[in-house]
């Protein structure tokens, strides 16, 4: 009762309705050629234009990126099961994903949208991971808990009852151009270690074994965040290292600056969402990055 | 074991099942032996749910018990009971608790020695278990009880509801109800037992955790004295939420299984001055305290006001090992003195309240500040009047990270305050004997803290504070 009145989840699954449709206009449009799938957590759905990396690559392109609050294994779940034998999926997922420790169990979100999409076993990772969501985990995080009541409340109380994004935000080719806009962005002034951890060196390998068997090439893209000038240089060293631990497993597409920006013209409403200019600017690079892997196929 | 887990009660349902099946062998094969072998299930439940928890927790408890039992033995056996033997065996039951929490502090931080120890996460409930076995021990010594049968008395130091934290409970108060035991649910206790579980996992989960959650999303400026007395607030509600609700859940499991435990906390924020306050807050611990420090040092005689400051530094440290406690525990003892000079001062009973509240939230600063540094500032900003500012004031809200993080602080805040005006309530009482918390264990408000919980407990779990100790 309560998945089908969060607003949050309402709007998740109106996007992916939304882009289910496009994916399919594509296909039919496009005949067998293969597509590339983007697919992460915001830092995807608000930053990667499809329309301009088929500009680039040729190819089309589409954006299946959600919340990370859905889990990681949602996440890159929910986009393999689009993709046919052939296609490219190029997984931008936030590097906490693969760094921290406890990162892969089931979210609140995830469980919400698995459960409304039937079925609630996608959100451990489906057949991908072949984790089972528990029962105990499924009656807890169907439950509101307290922020979601209290931000309810809140916006209640406000006369605001939706969510922040709009489905009207929707562009073509499935990313999200956010209308929210905050006096001033946050960026990242605490250092953030970047080193693959066990859980998320797991997750790559798995994920990789059951792709290659669909015939579905995967690859690593680091998304952008904003961060302060006084750790631009650290930062970028531990992204460095973070992509060559990670190169071992699967192909990285490249990028001069290892998804480290100090350029708020870039960014939208938060440091991981892009606005047009650094969507498009992105968008090119990894299309250029594409290109290489896609003339050796 | 954390009451809240899924993982305690299934444990405890396979435990208590299994034991249905050796008391219907037991009864069918060999009747005899029924009382020992349904003690003998009460103490396999402790035994397998401590195990649960760690190895460690498990090792530690043995080796005190152990120990405790080989002291009572000795004085079965030798009537020379030397202070030399009182002090090895004593030592030897306190020596896990100096080796996993205090080995750092006292020769490190106090004597400089640099002796460092591998850092392991405290057993559970050394602190409780030990002071109980202690107490058992100088009890059957003191006002020479003779020595109980060993089960009896394992079950005594093991007893599941209450061994990892508290309440401390006496030789005379819990051994009969023990020894009297059969491990069989008392459903004449039902009705009472259920309310006491619900409305401690009530505090727990709907307050405790949610705050535990929340805290660390704070962004304190260590010089607005705002700031730091919200800090203090949330603090001093989270641990009196957690640890109350953990009592409460223990005082429902021991009904459940016919044991009257000691309630440990009476609405101790309500108290009109910290006489009161000690009288309500862990009130195992702090009588305790009174009969096995305070009154073997003199207790109310000549050097009152140092037993007292001394009784309430081991208080602090008893709680945890550093400065911080230490200072805790101080001024705790201060308050006390003042008070007992204070006689029946004249002032409206809210007004006590109010100054006992202020003071209790204020000094818990020194309970969780970590960082002695930080803890310095912040205590000097909470006797500045400059902190005190009003555009300090208006700055309060920049404590919370988000408009999501303050609404829902203020739900908490919100829940926690009516539970704390619902139990004001009980003072409104004529009878001389309150039931404590009578309104929250009314029908309507259990019904109520069952949705609530069910409602707003936080998806991810979380231990209680007091394991900790």
């Amino acid at each position: 009762m309560t998945t089908s009145a969060n607003p949050e989840v309402a709007f998740w699954l109106s996007v992916q309705e939304a882009r289910d449709g496009e994916l399919e206009e594509l296909r039919k449009k496009n005949g067998g050629i293969p597509v590339i799938i983007f697919t992460g957590g915001s830092s995807c759905a608000f930053s990667v234009r499809p329309t301009i990396v088929e500009k680039e690559t040729g190819l089309p392109a589409i954006n299946l990126g959600l919340a990370a609050g859905s889990g990681s294994k949602f996440i890159i779940e929910q986009a393999r099961l689009k993709c046919r034998p052939g296609d490219i999926l190029v997984m931008a997922l936030e590097p906490h994903f693969l760094v921290q420790e406890g990162r892969g169990r089931p979210t609140q979100l995830g469980i919400s949208l698995a459960t409304v999409g039937g079925d609630p076993s996608m959100a451990a990772g489906g057949e991908s991971f072949g984790d089972r969501v528990s029962l105990a985990e499924f009656s807890n995080f169907m439950r509101p808990g307290p922020r979601y009541t209290a931000t309810w409340g809140g916006k209640a109380i406000r006369g605001d009852l939706g969510y922040r994004y709009k489905i009207g935000d929707l562009r073509a080719g499935g990313w999200l151009e956010s209308a929210y806009r905050p006096p001033e962005v946050d960026r990242l002034k605490v250092m953030q270690s970047r080193k693959l951890s066990n859980e998320g060196k797991q997750l790559l390998q798995n994920f990789l074994s059951r792709a290659a068997k669909d015939r579905i090439k995967v690859y690593y893209s680091l998304p952008w965040i904003l961060v302060d000038p006084s750790i631009e240089e650290q930062m970028k060293a531990n992204s460095r290292s973070l992509i060559a631990e990670v190169s071992k497993i699967l192909p990285v597409l490249k990028d001069p600056n290892f998804g480290i920006q100090t350029n708020a013209g870039f960014f939208a409403d938060s440091s991981y969402h892009l606005n047009r200019e650094g969507g498009t600017i992105r968008s090119r690079i990894i299309g250029r990055s594409l290109i290489p892997y896609l003339s050796s196929r | 074991m954390n009451f809240a887990s899924l993982q305690f009660w299934f444990i405890l349902a396979l435990c208590f099942s299994l034991s249905r099946v050796v008391l219907l062998v037991t009864r069918k094969w060999a009747s005899d032996y029924d009382e020992k072998a349904s003690k003998l299930c009460l103490f396999a439940t402790a035994i397998v749910l401590l195990a649960s928890e760690s190895w460690l927790s498990l090792i530690a408890f043995f080796w005190v018990v152990s120990f405790g039992w080989i002291a009572i033995s000795v004085e079965r056996l030798s009537s020379r009971f030397s202070s030399f033997c009182f002090f090895i065996l004593l030592l030897a039951q306190l020596a896990p608790l100096i080796y996993f929490k205090y080995w750092d502090f006292i020769f490190n931080q106090v004597f400089q020695l640099d002796w460092r120890v591998p850092s392991v996460l405290i057993p559970m409930g050394l602190s409780f278990y030990t002071f109980q076995t202690i107490s058992f021990w100088v009890d059957t010594q003191r006002c020479k009880e003779k020595v109980p049968a060993s089960l009896d008395f394992l079950n005594f130091c093991s007893f599941f509801p209450q061994i990892v934290a508290g309440p401390i409970e006496r030789r005379e108060d819990l051994l009969p109800q023990i020894s009297r035991t059969r491990f069989n649910l008392d459903f004449t206790a039902l009705d009472e037992s259920v309310r006491w579980i619900v409305l401690g996992l009530g505090y727990k989960l709907i307050v405790a955790d949610n705050l535990g959650n929340l805290s660390p999303l704070l962004q304190i400026q260590a010089n607005n004295a705002f700031h730091v007395w919200f800090e203090c607030l949330v603090f001093g509600l989270r641990i009196y939420f957690d640890f109350a609700g953990y009592s409460f859940i223990a005082v429902g499991l021991g009904l459940l299984f016919g044991v009257r435990l000691t309630l440990n906390f009476v609405s101790p924020y309500w108290s009109k001055n910290l006489r009161e306050f000690w009288r309500r807050w862990h009130v195992s611990l702090g009588s305790w305290l009174r009969d096995y420090v305070y009154m073997p040092l003199g207790g109310r005689g000549r050097r009152w006001i140092i037993n007292t400051l001394i009784v309430f530094v081991v208080s602090g440290l008893w709680h945890g090992a550093g400065w911080g406690f230490l200072i805790w525990g101080l001024l705790h003892g201060a308050g006390i003195v003042i008070c007992g000079f204070g006689g029946s001062v004249l002032l409206p009973d809210w007004f006590k309240r109010l100054i006992t509240f202020t003071y209790a939230i204020g000094i818990w600063l020194f309970f969780f500040e970590q960082n002695t540094g930080l803890m310095l500032t912040k205590a000097l900003t909470l006797v500045n009047p400059v902190a005190y500012l009003p555009e300090m004031a208006f700055s309060l809200p920049a404590v919370f990270q988000s408009p999501s993080d303050a609404v829902t602080f203020a739900l908490i805040l919100g829940l926690a305050l009516s539970a704390l005006m619902v139990e004001g309530l009980d003072f409104r009482q004529k009878e001389e004997a309150p039931r404590p918390y009578r309104f929250l264990r009314t029908t309507p408000a259990i019904l109520m803290i069952v949705f609530i919980t069910v409602w707003l407990a936080p998806t991810e779990e979380s231990s209680f504070i007091y394991f900790n100790f």
